[in-house]
């Protein structure tokens, strides 16, 4: 039972602290992309980077807390087999989720560019139309 | 001749907010889309300038594409001929938008460039198909 206790501290740890430091590193390089989306509304960019985040955070703590409960660890030996199969879990799920908040960036900027820019430049300039005829 | 820079862009509003179409108002079919095209819900301003106006052909007709491509011109007079012209009429509709996107990727490009070529030069033809009444050749004049 003791070692179950520990074991569970240490997943504790390690859930919160990698769920940190992704959605850290998500929020830092998301905003240099949504910034370059939302180029002339800056306060929609950081908003819709700390909504991605926040919920990033919720999916990611949720799974983690779902995996807490672990069956009974007798020995050191199954206690680390039961820490390193969650945290293995977890990190997977992890990273799915991760993925498809690139894959959300990704499109939101696909379809930024959808409604913005002309598919092709122009290739000459000449004299500017008429007002009216 | 001027191909349009970074620094161009800064100076004019982009993307263009209004854009002019030169069409070819003695060819039916040419009519016939300008008539589709100005029924379509559109993101960007469209006016349509009749090649046979005479504002028009003052101020373009001295170009070697007047009157045998479609040219697309926005404010500022930044110019887009033939199937690039084309490419932004759909570019300007909403329900097009997506597919003017799509033509200009590289699977469609080359194949949407020469139907937008052939459909310009027989257009007198597909014209003649489509049967207009007020002149017998089909051409009407396209060549003015």
């Amino acid at each position: 039972m003791s070692y179950l206790l520990g074991t569970y501290v240490i997943y504790g740890i390690a859930a919160i602290a990698l769920t940190t430091v992704l959605a850290r590193t998500l929020y830092s390089h998301g905003a240099v992309f949504l910034d370059a989306l939302f180029e002339d509304s800056p306060g929609m960019a950081a908003a819709t980077n700390r909504l991605l985040v926040t919920g990033f955070y919720m999916l990611n703590l949720g799974y983690a807390f779902l995996l807490f409960k672990m069956g009974p660890a007798d020995t050191a030996v199954e206690a680390t087999e039961m820490l390193v199969q969650r945290l293995g879990y977890l990190l997977v799920s992890l990273g799915v989720i991760h993925f498809i908040n690139m894959a959300v960036f990704w499109k939101m900027k696909r379809s930024g560019e959808l409604t913005n820019n002309p598919p092709v430049l122009p290739s000459y300039t000449v004299a500017t139309p008429p007002a009216s005829y | 001749m001027l191909s349009i820079t970074q620094a161009e862009r800064i100076v004019h509003e982009w993307p263009p907010a209004r854009l002019h179409v030169v069409y070819d108002d003695q060819c039916e079919l040419c009519r016939r889309c300008r008539h589709w095209l100005s029924t379509e819900p559109t993101f960007v301003e469209l006016r349509f300038l009749a090649s046979s106006e005479p504002e028009v052909s003052q101020r373009y007709g001295n170009l070697a594409w007047f009157n045998l491509e479609l040219m697309v011109v926005d404010d500022y007079g930044r110019a887009w001929i033939g199937p690039q012209a084309f490419i932004m009429c759909l570019w300007a509709t909403r329900r097009w938008r997506p597919m003017s996107y799509r033509l200009k990727g590289t699977a469609f490009a080359p194949l949407a460039e020469r139907f937008f070529h052939t459909l310009s030069a027989n257009r007198s033809v597909v014209s003649g198909m489509l049967g207009q009444h007020r002149c017998e050749t089909g051409s009407c004049g396209g060549t003015s």
